[in-house]
């Protein structure tokens, strides 16, 4: 009997403080005030007969916080040479013993690449390797990137993107 | 996802199944929306494409589409000026192609089992390395 008292007691307590700290921490407006105290209460109650469940699952989701997609963005640290327009087209330009490619910047990508100097008309770009994280491992893309007067980089032109080999 | 049917490859003379699709990543690239749909559940690319290693370069030299015979679109209409054969240089990374006997089969993409896969790493559509892979479980014959 002392043994269930002793359970039942750790549960109680673990629940309490839980519970309360979802109360404050985590409030849910959409909830009412009344729906809010009897989930407080069937939480209590469930809580100290299955705590050992609650705490495995509450450390699992501390220790191991599932995997949160980040919106793809080119970071400082990705950039890697400034270059003039016709340095990029001179370094771009695309060969083929077999020509199966006109010798333009970016190949069979050029059409891409004319429609981002006439839209963003830029004087000069970095290029830049960026790896970026999703579902499936690790993204890279490289490109160039035009660098704003207040150092953002919104507008960028890819011509790589492929998976990171894994080891 | 059911398993995929296989884009196909000429390598050493031979040809082959490929378990990549390259052109799907010139169509993300170049913000082109793919003329192909998706008219069977094994073939989500809705497009056949045939390869080639040739030179050490990939090159895509015909692509039909799969499962429509009313979408007559061929290389030319996607790459103008290139009815025949297209440098892949927009791409970069692993050609898988399965070589020897199925020894697993997944209802799932591209994920079956072969005996061997050749994996030949591409960087922006030049051969950099070829490797095998042998993937018999140790100790069978």
């Amino acid at each position: 009997m002392i043994y269930l008292t002793v359970y039942l007691s750790i549960g109680l307590l673990y629940c309490l403080g839980y519970l309360t700290y979802s109360y404050f921490f985590e409030q849910d407006d959409s909830v009412s005030f009344e729906k809010k105290v009897s989930n407080f209460f069937l939480g209590v109650i469930v809580g100290s007969l299955v705590w050992p469940f609650l705490v495995y699952t509450h450390l699992n989701s501390y220790l191991n916080p599932p995997f949160k997609l980040e919106a793809f963005a080119i970071k400082e640290k990705d950039l890697i040479e400034a270059m003039s327009i016709s340095e990029v087209e001179n370094k771009e330009i695309i060969y083929d013993p077999l020509n199966a490619v006109l010798k333009v910047p970016f190949g069979h990508l050029n059409k891409k690449w004319e429609e981002f100097k006439v839209n963003n008309s830029p004087s000069t770009l970095w290029s830049f390797k960026s790896e970026y994280e999703d579902y499936s491992g690790v993204s890279i893309k490289e490109g160039y990137a035009k660098l704003d007067n207040d150092g953002s980089i919104k507008t960028f032109f890819i011509h790589q993107d492929y998976r990171k080999p894994t080891k | 996802m059911t398993a995929q049917i296989s884009e196909s490859i000429t390598y050493e003379g031979k040809n082959r199944s490929l378990l990549s699709c390259p052109l799907s990543d010139f169509f993300s690239l170049s913000n082109t929306p793919s003329p192909f749909q998706m008219n069977c559940t094994a073939l989500w690319r809705g497009y056949l494409g045939s390869w080639e290693i040739k030179q050490e370069r990939l090159y895509l030299v015909e692509v039909k589409p799969g499962f429509d015979d009313d979408n007559q679109t061929t290389l030319a209409d996607i790459f103008p000026g290139f009815p025949g054969r297209v440098f892949a240089h927009w791409y970069t990374g692993e050609l898988r192609i399965p070589d020897g006997e199925q020894i697993q089969y997944e209802h799932n993409g591209f994920g079956s089992q072969y005996e061997r896969d050749i994996l030949i790493q591409i960087k922006q559509g030049v051969v950099e390395s070829i490797t095998i892979k042998d993937n018999m479980p140790s100790g069978s014959l």
